[in-house]
């Protein structure tokens, strides 16, 4: 039994009831699209249509990457000359000075300083935007990461790839519009809350692949078509279960739980034809996988992760997000953090490489950060000096962009002599956030859902964009 | 008269009690509950914060004295372009507080000019308080007070409840909420006969399968896993104890303050010693080379544990400081840490000597029936290895007499055959897989996994910034000093952990947080949204209940009965909102999108469980008995010759696969392939409280409703159930059968439909097929993978 397009189309009608925002119905009806994830005009013109984030759980250490203090490296093993405020940043009596833990030297043109660390990317330097004077909120990461994931550390709400994607839609209907890539699920520091949709429809949900305690390569989307049924009875089935799905709303009523339902079916009908494909990076050249450090023990995991990320990028994915997690450097952080950025750097630098060289730098946006920096001063949780870590710290941090609508080279935002606090050029996380959108062709102040009584924001009532990176 | 401001009124006029009582009573709880998270101390928005004197003043809000020249109150009142709060206006009684509050001269005393968000004014830590239930308009809709409390709030917006659920509907839900079974065919012919909610209500409660469904709600709230170990599948194959324990514990309606003492300190007595399953099987690695650090980092999480499932507040936080916004402090936090530092979870000795387990003590008849249970083991292994040796011996005789002859020869080739049969016969035998496994079998004497007290109890030292090597100040044993409950605080006697006098004081009548925690949980299984939404943060950090009444009521109401949880249900479940339908319509789905008010029925998905068991119900594949281990064998007798850890590649027993969700093996971590869907559709994480599971929507779980071998299974195994039944009567058993009420002509229409189209298209694709049953079976898995299934409205 099959709906004819007209029917289908009055079923969608129907089922929509009071549920979508003035934006997505604005949409609809400008386009006569019924569904979703169709693309969307944005506010306003902008070169970026979508965006790689990728995500360094745990807090990247600033001061031994990005940003060179020389008073730290001289004064390495003194007292903290600053007054640390006890309610928001932890420190013991007993702390001192941490000097960097790696060599910096000038690279490229834009006058950085950078550590020895990640020799791919320092080529890189000057096609990036670097902002040096990132803060948050909390000093803790369960509220830090949901602040950056979702623009709130205290309540459940849509995480940005959902708004964004409500936003636009996506362009490729076949694939989720919106994936997720080996984020961490368990512990404080995880949670499926960090890509969920909140009190967006569920159809804006992030779609993940894997999680973090299992390299990629083991990671699958299951259950991932039927060998058994030709493809045309496996539609005459789904066919059914839809036609089941719309009698149910009409005999109980509408029900935004039960439209979600009916568009993940047909999103993952869709994607049993295309999806196992591009997750397949091993169909790719020798060359590119080389150039992803694929094959190499240190980078081969966070390698896939990029390049499936360029893969789904090409086939116009609207957000996707590349996880790494281990970035907590609390001890050990000479020898702990020199493994992290060895695991990115090449992948990174490949994956920048190769977006330009397929001229999808020119419309996408790639974000690198944590959720927040880490501090000046040691911390020895093991009691041994010589295991000194860093711990977090809010008050500053340094992130980087590349790709469409920023400024290349750019180096905006500046710390203090010890990289502890953000003294010019400050970015909250909700800069970044409107900043983010705006570069996507969405004002953040009119980019609303209403619910319960009120129309909410990806940035709640903050968020000032950064006019300084944008190109 | 028209005053200057708000300050003055401060300065000029001395405190009346009266007016400092309605502020404390009314006025503070109302600003802290409905305005601080936006008006409060961290966020500020429009620049304007009520939790202060200095901030209400500067806020300009409130003109002491003159109510209409306020524009709090205009906000409050959603008269003018502002309304607040945002999320639903006040209730009239509110409003009314603070109209009165300004009028009577807006007065803030001075000694509390910067109220500590969460301190005594936090509406969770004040003693619970039984009002009667308010008068509404439409007294014949309610039947009972809950209704009278929850019509109130919906008068009050000018909204009315949605008609009643249609019986079909009402007993399904009714029997999943209660059982997490669907109602069989006979069940629904008798409540359409005979409607009385209550013999269906009385039934369910009574039935085995209450127990199992709400037993595992509790386990949510627990770390109950069977494997521990960070990272590490050590199997712990004597947990399902604790398991039983607690299904065993709803089916009896044990008392809920002894439900918890008995986990918390019920080791006492002997029969209780798998309770304190709840204290010592958590996520914690048993193995560290840090001991010191390892006993603390346990303390720690069993501190957070009592915390969030029993109070509902994050203990946790105060490890390293003062709680920064619940009333914990950093002593408080070790002094309870010190009950348990003082009380043994792993074992002695060996650094991964394991959970410390405990031997069920021995009795002659026990002693008699263990030794006979090894005896029987003993003879079946020398029965098995016996009729081995007999099939070796056959082998080898075979083998012998093919040594010699020609490659090719004709009774070679015979000799072969017969040692194929042979191989084949011992393998089928079952004798060999039996011998395989007789280690694993072998009889254990009862053991569970239990805390004990330590020798030698000990108070807690503060530690620096919770790390275990920098001790500071030692903390007496004890409970919250900010929690009041009414009576003195209890001792710790030296010679005690204090587990006894912690179970003591957290099940007292006036422990102000127990029983609402408590009622909350039961209303958010049965409604799907707590009167708190928060149900594990009853902190300032929560939300605040939707009715606070009738929280208090239900709180009481369960100390009244004697803390028995099915009493409560029972009452819940007989009210009139409960029955109501789920269909969203009217003026209300507009004023209260959420459903906050409860003006209908919430449609939800079926948790993982109930999805997985209702499936094996409509199949006749479900086996309803269960409890006892669950391991796979080769995960038992862990301790002696089992494998250390639980392969990946683990199978679930034959006898435990198709029994309910809850009796199958849970592991850290993702669970087995087998059951693979706890997987897809949001299974709770055991190393987390979880009071409400998340219902995500994704793809992912689509495909497995579309492609899962374990869907099209059951899916085939229903449609040969109901092979060579007329279309019209076969619809009507399947749809009976998963959505428990009679076909449509609409339903059988459409199945005969699509049948016989794809019954066309498997022929055309193979001949050879069964085609009808392979239509059939498609259209049942349709059945299952719709919503009409999926989710109980």
């Amino acid at each position: 039994m099959t709906f004819s397009g007209n029917q289908d189309r009055r079923g969608f009608l129907r089922s929509l009831g009071g549920g979508f925002g003035s934006l997505a119905l604005a949409a609809m009806a400008a386009e006569g699209a019924v569904d979703p994830l169709a693309p969307k005009t944005p506010h306003f013109p902008a070169k970026a249509k979508r965006v790689i984030l990728c995500w360094m759980q745990g807090g990247m250490s600033q001061m031994d990457l990005f940003d060179c203090k020389e008073r730290l490296k001289q004064e390495g093993g003194k007292k903290i000359p600053f007054t640390v405020n006890s309610t928001k940043i932890r420190s013991e009596e007993t702390a001192l000075l941490l000097p960097p833990v790696a060599e910096f030297s000038r690279v490229g043109q834009c006058g950085l300083t950078m550590s020895n660390l990640m020799p791919h990317l320092t080529k890189k330097v000057d096609e990036l935007c670097w902002l040096r004077g990132m803060v948050t909120d909390s000093p803790a990461h369960p509220g830090a990461i949901r602040l950056f994931q979702t623009g709130s550390s205290q309540f459940v709400r849509p995480s940005m790839g959902s708004w964004i994607t409500y936003g636009l839609g996506t362009e490729n209907r076949n694939l989720p519009a919106y994936m997720v890539i080996s984020p961490m699920l368990y512990g404080d520091d995880g949670s499926p809350l960090h890509y969920s949709s909140g009190f967006l429809p569920a159809i804006y949900q992030g779609m993940r692949l894997g999680d973090a305690r299992t390299p990629v390569k083991n990671s699958k989307i299951g259950y991932l078509g039927d060998p058994t049924l030709p493809a045309d009875l496996q539609r005459q089935h789904l066919d059914l279960i839809q036609a089941r799905n719309r009698m149910d709303q009409e005999a109980a009523g509408a029900d935004a739980g039960v439209d979600g339902l009916i568009q993940s079916y047909e999103l993952a009908y869709r994607m049993q034809v295309q999806a196992p494909e591009v997750f397949d990076v091993m169909g790719e050249s020798e060359a590119t996988r080389q150039l992803y450090g694929i094959g190499e023990e240190a980078t081969d995991n966070y390698g896939r992760k990029c390049l499936m990320a360029r893969r789904l990028a090409e086939k116009g994915v609207r957000f996707i997000q590349v996880t790494d997690n281990g970035w907590d450097h609390h001890s050990k952080i000479g020898t702990g953090l020199r493994k992290s950025a060895m695991g990115i750097d090449k992948p990174l630098a490949g994956l920048l490489t190769d977006l330009k060289a397929r001229g999808l730098l020119e419309d996408t946006l790639v974000v690198v950060t944590g959720e927040f920096g880490r501090t000046p001063f040691d911390q020895s949780l093991g009691g041994k000096r010589e295991d000194a870590g860093r711990d977090h710290n809010p008050n500053c941090w340094t992130m980087f962009m590349a790709g469409a609508g920023v400024k290349q080279g750019l180096i905006h935002g500046e710390t203090d002599e010890y990289g502890w606090k953000t003294v010019n050029g400050q970015v909250h996380v909700h800069d970044l956030h409107a900043t983010i959108l705006h570069l996507l062709g969405l004002d953040h102040e009119r980019l609303t859902y209403r619910y319960s009584g009120r129309d909410f924001r990806l940035t709640d009532v903050y968020g000032k964009v950064v006019r300084e990176v944008l190109g | 008269m028209r005053l200057f401001g708000f300050v003055s009124i401060f300065a000029m006029v001395p405190v009346c009690l009266a007016q400092g009582d309605l502020f404390e009573s009314k006025v503070r709880p109302i600003l802290l509950a409905r305005c601080s998270s936006c008006h409060g101390t961290s966020v500020q928005m429009a620049g304007k914060q009520f939790t202060t004197r200095e901030g209400m003043h500067r806020s300009g809000s409130v003109v002491a004295g003159d109510v209409d020249g306020s524009s709090l109150i205009q906000a409050v009142r959603y008269a003018g372009k502002v309304k607040m709060p945002p999320a639903g206006k006040l209730a009239d009684s509110e409003i009314a507080a603070l109209e009165k509050w300004v009028r009577d001269g807006a007065v803030w005393p001075e000694g509390v000019t910067a109220p500590a968000v969460g301190t005594a004014g936090h509406w969770a830590l004040r003693p619970v308080k039984k009002t009667a239930a308010p008068v509404v308009r439409d007294a014949a809709w309610a039947r009972g007070e809950i209704d009278r409390f929850v019509l109130a709030k919906m008068e009050g917006k000018g909204i009315a409840p949605v008609g009643d659920a249609d019986p079909y509907a009402l007993l399904r839900r009714v029997t999943l909420d209660l059982t997490g079974l669907l109602p069989t065919a006979e069940e629904v012919a008798a409540f359409v006969a005979d409607p009385s909610l209550e013999k269906v209500v009385d039934r369910l409660l009574a039935s085995p399968a209450y127990g199992e469904r709400w037993g595992r709600h509790w386990l949510d709230v627990t770390y109950y896993a069977e494997t521990t170990g960070v990272g590490r599948r050590i199997p712990l194959p004597e947990a399902w104890r604790y398991r039983d324990y607690v299904i065993r514990a709803y089916r009896e309606d044990k008392p809920y303050d002894q439900f918890l003492r008995e986990q918390i300190a019920g080791d006492e007595k002997e029969e209780n010693l798998a309770a304190t399953g709840f204290l010592v099987l958590g996520p914690w690695a048993w193995f560290s080379y840090d001991r010191v650090q390892m006993r603390f980092d346990i303390a720690d999480q069993q501190v957070d544990l009592v915390g969030r499932t029993v109070m509902g507040l994050t203990l946790g936080c105060a490890r390293c400081h003062d709680h920064k916004f619940d009333p914990v402090t950093n002593k408080d936090y070790y002094a309870m840490a010190g009950i348990f530092l003082s009380t043994q979870t792993t074992a002695r000795g060996n650094g991964n000597g394991g959970i410390h387990l405990r031997r069920f003590p021995e009795t002659a008849a026990k002693l008699k029936e263990h030794a006979e249970a090894v005896a029987a083991w003993e003879k079946r292994v020398a029965e098995v290895e016996a009729s081995d040796k007999i099939f070796k011996k056959e082998q080898e005789a075979v083998s012998a007499k093919m040594k010699d002859l020609p490659a090719d020869s004709a009774e070679r080739k015979a000799l072969q055959a017969e040692l194929a049969m042979l191989k084949k016969k011992t393998e089928f035998a079952g004798d060999r897989q039996i011998l395989a496994f007789t280690k694993y079998a072998q009889p254990r004497w009862p053991q569970a996994y239990a805390a004990a007290e330590m020798e030698f109890p000990e108070d807690a030292r503060i530690a620096s910034r919770g790390d275990a090597h920098q001790l500071g100040d030692f903390v007496p044993r004890g409970v919250l000093s900010g929690v009041a409950t009414g009576e003195a605080p209890p001792e710790v006697p030296p010679n005690g952990s204090g587990r006894k006098e912690l179970a003591e004081w957290l099940t007292r009548p006036g422990h102000p947080l127990t029983a609402r925690v408590y009622v909350n949980r039961i209303w958010h299984h049965l409604f799907g949204r707590g009167i708190v939404a928060s149900t594990d943060n009853f902190g300032t950090r929560g939300e605040p209940p939707t009715h606070p009444e009738l929280l208090d009521y239900l709180a009481a109401r369960l100390v009244e009965e004697k803390w028995s949880t099915k009493k409560l249900i029972r009452e819940i479940v007989l009210s009139r909102v409960y029955g109501l339908s789920s269909r969203a319509e009217g003026r209300a789905s507009e004023v209260d999108t959420g459903n906050e008010l409860l003006w209908r029925s919430n449609r939800r998905r079926l948790e993982v469980e109930a999805f997985r068991d209702a499936v094996l119900q409509a199949s006749g594949r479900l086996e309803l008995q269960g409890g006892g281990p669950s391991l796979p064998l080769t995960a038992q007798n862990v301790h002696t010759i089992a494998p250390f850890f639980l392969e990946d590649d683990s199978k679930i027993e034959g006898h435990v696969k198709y029994r309910r969700t809850v009796y199958q093996p849970i592991m850290r971590g993702s669970q087995m392939e087998d059951v693979d869907l706890l997987n897809v559709f949001d299974f709770k994480d055991p190393d987390q409280v979880v009071g409400v599971r998340s219902a995500t929507t994704v793809p992912t779980q689509m495909l497995y409703l579309m492609n899962s071998p374990f869907l099209q299974e059951e899916s085939r195994r229903m449609a040969e159930g109901t092979r060579g039944l007329g279309d019209a009567e076969r619809v009507g058993r399947l749809v009976m059968a998963t959505l428990s009420r009679p076909a449509t002509a609409r339903d059988v229409e459409q199945a005969k439909q699509f049948v016989s189209d794809f019954r066309a298209g498997l022929a055309k694709k193979d001949a050879g097929a069964d085609a009808e049953l392979g239509a059939w079976a498609r259209y049942c898995q349709a059945l299952f993978a719709s919503s009409a299934f999926l989710y109980r409205r």
